[in-house]
């Protein structure tokens, strides 16, 4: 948009401000490899080499016949992949709860796992700190994986509950319907959450924190209208066909025109992880885009 | 007239027999739903509320750990010995110190980038990913690496600025002079943090709709009104939300300057302080005491953020 406009000069020094992004971004990363790859009398030398002139292995061939790393290496996927784990398994529960069914207190517990998220963690250091000491697992993993199993707890939970109340609400009346209990339709449910369990495992960390905070964001703009929109009965074909408007195919869905036939589209599809397709690229624009009404969003607003 | 009030009547009456079969789905449901709640809220109990209240306890105790005296109840006393504490103090200056420069360059940088990545561009996606780079990376991992650029010898950033754009004279220890190593540190932490705020502000920005434009374009605005007038006041939201996360992350800061500077008395941050009294000195109380200072102050920021800047919370 502010590129297009005018003359040459401003679409150079967009550029240019571009190239100094990228420079500012990447270059400690970059500084961080070549100095990896440099032998250790060469990374003592004055004046600073930018371009390595002799490259090695050896540094990586120290750290990986190092055991204590090895043993770091280890101790790290153990509890990372104990936490996942549990925090799914218990999150997931929690969230099917909070996010599909409707019970008195639900309300008021979403609230507390919600403002668990912003738990300030020092104020249990101390506490936490002595429990572990009695009950004797300082410097043990167990100790470290249920820490952090609670910080990520709420976290897990928010993001799986907002994952559970965007599911169709075809595939659990039609569970009823044919007389399963409410457990045997949160089993059977499940399935159509695996894409989101799969990338909520491998996804990295910021991917994870990026889209809450989309979330956070479209909550604090639009919190009112998502709520309700989350209850309507949109049919599920419907909101299928809307992620699918992403594509090609946007002029059939010209008629939903209010937002509310928008929000909570964000269901997922066992096929499509992301809004484009798994890229996780465009999460963004798919993610926030799928929520407002389709003259708003950028193909619409040339129709 | 009978038949027009009979109506709703039967409506009512038709509707009362699925409710009433809803009611028991609804009890299974309740139940349930307390059964799948519990483990959770049982864990968030047990390793996040009772260590609150332990807390709580011990800031009002002389407890210390292994310790051969019993733990006495001591009331005020450590909140009395802290604030007269300068280390104390000293730790909180620089913790504001560090919070107010980074949260306003990240701030800066985040819009800039937000802005940029907005727009329509070639190469969008690359700048998107490259963008990223900096928080993907762990904390530890680049507090060593700008440790690394810093060093006043064979560091990068000494052969810019003194050989390639002779800016300085000489060389500058920028890590361990105390009147830069703040200020070399709020570096390493914007560069970490600038994406975040750029995410967040971005995701705001594309929920502005494009017609907001169209209508001010049409009206003769220039860019930079567009931008005061239309851009920012719609992006509040997301910019309150980002203010709260940014400084509430900076106010609580422990990584970073631990993985750079170790516990050095002069650029202890409040967290660090805290994790001195509590695992160095195995000062219980007093640590406690710290704690739920810092959980005042954080829940001070809150309250200030919500009532200046009069925005909704989620």
């Amino acid at each position: 948009m502010t590129a297009r406009r005018n003359s040459i000069v401003p679409r150079i020094l967009f550029y240019v401000l571009v190239v100094v992004i990228l420079i500012y971004t990447m270059f400690p990363f970059y500084w961080a490899i070549k100095s990896s790859f440099t032998p250790q009398p060469a990374l003592f030398k004055t004046p600073v080499e930018y371009f390595p002139s002799q490259l090695t292995l050896e540094n990586y061939r120290q750290v990986l016949t190092n055991r204590d790393f090895l043993q770091a290496l280890v101790n790290s996927t153990i509890v990372a992949g104990s936490v996942v784990l549990l925090a799914l398994l218990v999150g997931s529960f929690a969230s099917y709860a909070l996010g599909r069914l409707h019970f008195r207190g639900r309300t008021p517990m979403l609230y507390v796992i919600l403002s668990m998220t912003m738990f300030p963690q020092i104020a249990v250091l101390g506490a936490l700190f002595t429990m572990v000491n009695q009950l004797e697992l300082y410097n043990r993993l167990t100790a470290l994986i249920v820490t952090y199993l609670v910080f990520t707890l709420p976290f897990t939970v928010w993001v799986l509950t907002n994952f559970f109340k965007g599911m169709p609400n075809e595939l659990e009346q039609a569970a009823y319907v044919d007389g399963t209990t409410p457990f045997q339709t949160f089993y059977m449910v499940l399935p159509v959450n695996r894409a989101r369990f799969g990338h909520h495992r491998f996804v990295g960390v910021y991917r994870r924190v990026e889209r809450i905070f989309v979330r956070l964001v479209v909550h604090a703009n639009a919190g009112q209208a998502h709520r309700a929109g989350s209850n309507l009965p949109v049919p599920s074909a419907h909101r299928i066909n809307l992620r699918d408007s992403m594509g090609p195919d946007h002029g059939s869905h010209r008629d939903c025109h209010h937002p509310i036939d928008r929000v909570g589209v964000d269901l997922p599809t066992p096929h499509h992880g992301w809004p484009d397709g798994g890229r996780g690229e465009g999460i963004i624009e798919g993610r926030v885009g799928a929520r407002l009404p389709r003259p708003y969003t950028s193909q619409g607003a040339k129709s | 007239m009978s038949t027009a009030q009979g109506q709703p009547a039967a409506t009512t009456a038709a509707r009362g027999k699925p409710a009433a079969r809803g009611s028991e789905l609804s009890r299974a449901q309740t139940r349930l739903g307390w059964t799948l709640l519990a483990p959770s809220l049982i864990l968030i109990a047990f390793v996040a509320l009772w260590p609150l209240a332990q807390t709580i306890w011990n800031s009002f105790t002389n407890a210390r750990l292994g310790s051969i005296q019993p733990t006495r109840f001591v009331g005020l006393n450590n909140y009395a010995v802290l604030i007269r504490d300068g280390f104390w103090w000293s730790a909180v200056w620089v913790t504001f110190k560090f919070a107010l420069i980074t949260v306003v360059f990240e701030f800066i940088l985040g819009t800039i980038v937000a802005l940029v990545i907005n727009s329509n561009f070639r190469g969008r996606g690359l700048m998107r990913t490259a963008m990223l780079v900096p928080w993907a990376i762990p904390t530890v991992v680049s507090a060593q690496m700008w440790n690394w650029m810093y060093n006043d010898v064979y560091g990068v950033i000494k052969d810019l600025l003194v050989n390639k754009f002779h800016l300085l004279r000489s060389n500058v220890a920028w890590v361990a002079l105390p009147s830069t190593s703040i200020y070399a540190i709020g570096a390493v932490d914007t560069w970490k943090t600038t994406p975040f705020v750029a995410l967040l502000l971005l995701a705001g920005l594309q929920l502005i709709p494009g017609d907001v434009y169209e209508a001010a374009t049409v009206d003769g605005a220039t860019r930079i009104q567009q931008f005061f007038r239309v851009t920012l006041p719609l992006l509040m939201p997301a910019i309150f939300v980002t203010l709260v996360f940014r400084t509430l992350d900076a106010i609580r800061v422990f990584d970073v300057f631990y993985a750079m500077f170790g516990a050095r008395p002069d650029t202890q941050t409040m967290a660090i302080y805290n994790q001195q009294y509590m695992v160095s000195f195995s000062d219980v109380g007093y640590g406690s005491a710290i704690s739920m200072f810092i959980f005042l102050i954080l829940g001070i920021i809150v309250v200030a953020y919500v009532t200046i800047l009069r925005v909704e919370e989620v």
